[in-house]
C-alpha cells in the first residue's frame, strides 16, 4: 500500500519540490524516516502519531517507511508533519482524494492535530507555481503571505481534519485571495517621522544626502 | 553620527528608512521572502512593505550578522536587504564582526559555506552607524567636561578599521540639543517631503546613468565615473585643495567628497557641482581628520 503527496522545503530562500511517499508493508510495526531528515524532521514520526489518533484516526499497525524524495539533500524543519500524516492516511486507505496531483502539502502538527505556522511559505508558493503545482494546503498563518503568488490556489486549514476535508471534497472551498495592492499600500506606511527630532537640523540633511546616494538597488 | 549620549542618533536613525523611497512591490516581495525563511514575518499581512530597520546589539557574532548555523539562516544584514542595518555604538563591535561585513557590503550578497552546504543570501542594505565622541562621551559637548586622555581617545577611534571607514560615505556629529530647540516649536520638515527630494535625486540618477549596465546611482561610480560626472569648476578645485591640505585629508576622501558633492547637487537639481556643495560634502568627513586637530 502506497501513496504519494508533494510538498517542498526551502534552501536559503529559494522553494523546492519534495515528494513523500509513504509505505506500508505487513511486516512488524515500525516507522522508518528516509530521505536524508535533520533533526526537527527525525522528530515527525512522533508528532504524526499522536496527531493521527487525537484527530479520529488510527495509525495503522504495520511498517511504515516514509521517504523525502530528492533523498540526497538534507531536510530540516517541522513543515513535514502534515504531509506525512496525509500520506499515511492515504496509504492506509482511511482517506480518499483525487486531487493529489498538482497539490503542494505544508503544516507542522501539534499533538492534538492544530497546525503550526511555516517558515518560507512565500520562497516555496513561488517556486511551486514555477514548477507547475496548482494548489496548495498549508497553515491558516501562512496562508495571506502564499496567496501572493500568481497561478496557485493557495488554502488554509487549522487542523489535520481541515486539511483531510479539503482532500476528499477536492478543494470545493474557496482558496484564500489578498489583495495585493491594498495589503502593499497599507504595510507601507511608517510608523514614525522626521517632524518628531526637534533640531539636528544638519544631520537630518546629512541623512537625505545619504539616502540619495543609494548604496542599495 | 558622531556625538554625545543622548543627543538624538537612536532617534534619528530609527526614522531614516521612512526618507528612503518607498519600496517597490518586487522589492517588498524579496524582503519579505527572507523574513519569512527566518521566521520572522507578521503572520497578519504577510509582506513586508516597508523598508526593514535593524539594529542588533553590539554583543552580536559574526555568525549573528551575516547568518550561520549548520544549515546556514540568514543573519542581520540579510534581513535588512533593502533597508537600513543600524549599528548602535559602532567601536563596542568586536572587531572581527565589523570585518566579515565588508565582503555583504561589497557584494550586496553573502555566502555562507558550511559543511552541510554553502549558501548564498542576498544583503543589500545601508549601513547607518553611531558613536560617541570619546569613551566618556562628553568630547565634543561644550556643556560637560571630557575626561578621556587623548591616547584613550585615539584608541577608541581606532576600533573602526580604515577600510570600513572608507566604505562609510557620510560621518556627520551630532551635538547635544539645546534647551530651545526642545522646548521651541518643532521646525522639522515630514519625511514624505524630504523623501520626495529623495526620489527626484535618484531619478536623475537613473537617466544619468541609462547607458552603464554597472551603474545605477552615485554610490557605484567608479573613478572614471567620477572623472566624467562629477567635473568642478576652478572655484571648487581651489576649495578642494585647500580642504584636503588643511584638514589632512586622504586620498581616498577625495572621490568620496566629490560622490557626496554630486549626490547634493542631484538633490539641489543643480546640473553642475558647484563650490556651496562641495563644502557641504567636505564638512561629511569630519573622523578623517585627526583628533588633536580640532
Amino acid at each position: 500500500m502506497f501513496a504519494k503527496v508533494y510538498s517542498a522545503a526551502v534552501l536559503g530562500i529559494e522553494g523546492y519540490l519534495v515528494e513523500v511517499e509513504s509505505h506500508l508493508d505487513s511486516n512488524l510495526p515500525a516507522f522508518a524516516t528516509v530521505g536524508l531528515p535533520e533533526g526537527a524532521v527525525k522528530e515527525s514520526k512522533d508528532r504524526v502519531r499522536a496527531a493521527v489518533k487525537n484527530s479520529g484516526f488510527y495509525m495503522p499497525n504495520k511498517r511504515i517507511t516514509v521517504n523525502l524524495a530528492p533523498a540526497d539533500i538534507r531536510k530540516e524543519g517541522a513543515a513535514f508533519d502534515l504531509p506525512m500524516a496525509m500520506g499515511i492516511l492515504l496509504a492506509s486507505r482511511q482517506v480518499k482524494s483525487h486531487s493529489l496531483e498538482a497539490t503542494v502539502i505544508l503544516g507542522e502538527l501539534a499533538l492534538d492535530g492544530q497546525l503550526r505556522p511555516i517558515r518560507g511559505a512565500l520562497s516555496i508558493g513561488v517556486a511551486m507555481a514555477k514548477a507547475g503545482m496548482k494548489r496548495m494546503i498549508l497553515p491558516r498563518e501562512n496562508a495571506a503571505e502564499a496567496a501572493m503568488v500568481t497561478g496557485l490556489s493557495v488554502y488554509g486549514a487549522a487542523t489535520l481534519l481541515e486539511a483531510v476535508d479539503l482532500l476528499e471534497n477536492d478543494f470545493s472551498a474557496t482558496p484564500e485571495i489578498v489583495d495585493m495592492a491594498g495589503v502593499f499600500n497599507q504595510s507601507s506606511q511608517y510608523g514614525v517621522d522626521f517632524m518628531e527630532v526637534r533640531g539636528q537640523g544638519h544631520v537630518k540633511r546629512a541623512l537625505e544626502v545619504a539616502a540619495g546616494v543609494a548604496t542599495m538597488s | 553620527m558622531i556625538g554625545p549620549p543622548g543627543s538624538g542618533k537612536t532617534m534619528l536613525a530609527k526614522r531614516f528608512s521612512s526618507i528612503l523611497p518607498n519600496l517597490t512591490l518586487e522589492e517588498a516581495l524579496e524582503t519579505t521572502k527572507i523574513h519569512s525563511v527566518a521566521g520572522l514575518l507578521d503572520t497578519e499581512t504577510g509582506l513586508v512593505g516597508t523598508r526593514p530597520f535593524r539594529s542588533p546589539h553590539h554583543t552580536i557574532s559574526d555568525a549573528g550578522l551575516i547568518g550561520g548555523g549548520q544549515v546556514p539562516r540568514p543573519g542581520e544584514v540579510s534581513l535588512s536587504h533593502h533597508g537600513v542595518l543600524f549599528l548602535d555604538e559602532l567601536p563596542e563591535f568586536r572587531k572581527n564582526v565589523l570585518e566579515v561585513m565588508r565582503q555583504p557590503m561589497e557584494d550586496g550578497r553573502v555566502t555562507i559555506s558550511r559543511a552541510a552546504l554553502s549558501l548564498t543570501y542576498p544583503a543589500q542594505f545601508m549601513l547607518l552607524a553611531a558613536m560617541n565622541p570619546c569613551p566618556c562621551g562628553y568630547f565634543t559637548d561644550p556643556a560637560h567636561e571630557c575626561s578621556c586622555s587623548l591616547l584613550q581617545i585615539q584608541r577608541y577611534r581606532a576600533r573602526i578599521s580604515g577600510p570600513l571607514l572608507d566604505r562609510i560615505d557620510i560621518h556627520v556629529e551630532v551635538p547635544a540639543v539645546t534647551y530651545r530647540e526642545l522646548s521651541g516649536q518643532s521646525d522639522g520638515e515630514y519625511s514624505q517631503s524630504i523623501r520626495e527630494r529623495v526620489e527626484a535625486a535618484r531619478r536623475v540618477q537613473t537617466v544619468r546613468f541609462k547607458d552603464q549596465p554597472h551603474v545605477f546611482a552615485n554610490a557605484h561610480m567608479g573613478s572614471r565615473e567620477i572623472r566624467r560626472h562629477c567635473t568642478i569648476d576652478s572655484a571648487g578645485e581651489a576649495l578642494l585643495q585647500t580642504a584636503i591640505t588643511r584638514l589632512g585629508l586622504s586620498a581616498r576622501a577625495y572621490d568620496r567628497i566629490l560622490k557626496v558633492a554630486r549626490t547634493i547637487a542631484d538633490l539641489d537639481q543643480c546640473p553642475q557641482v558647484g563650490p556651496v556643495q562641495l563644502g557641504e560634502a567636505i564638512q561629511y568627513r569630519s573622523l578623517d581628520r585627526d583628533v588633536d586637530s580640532k
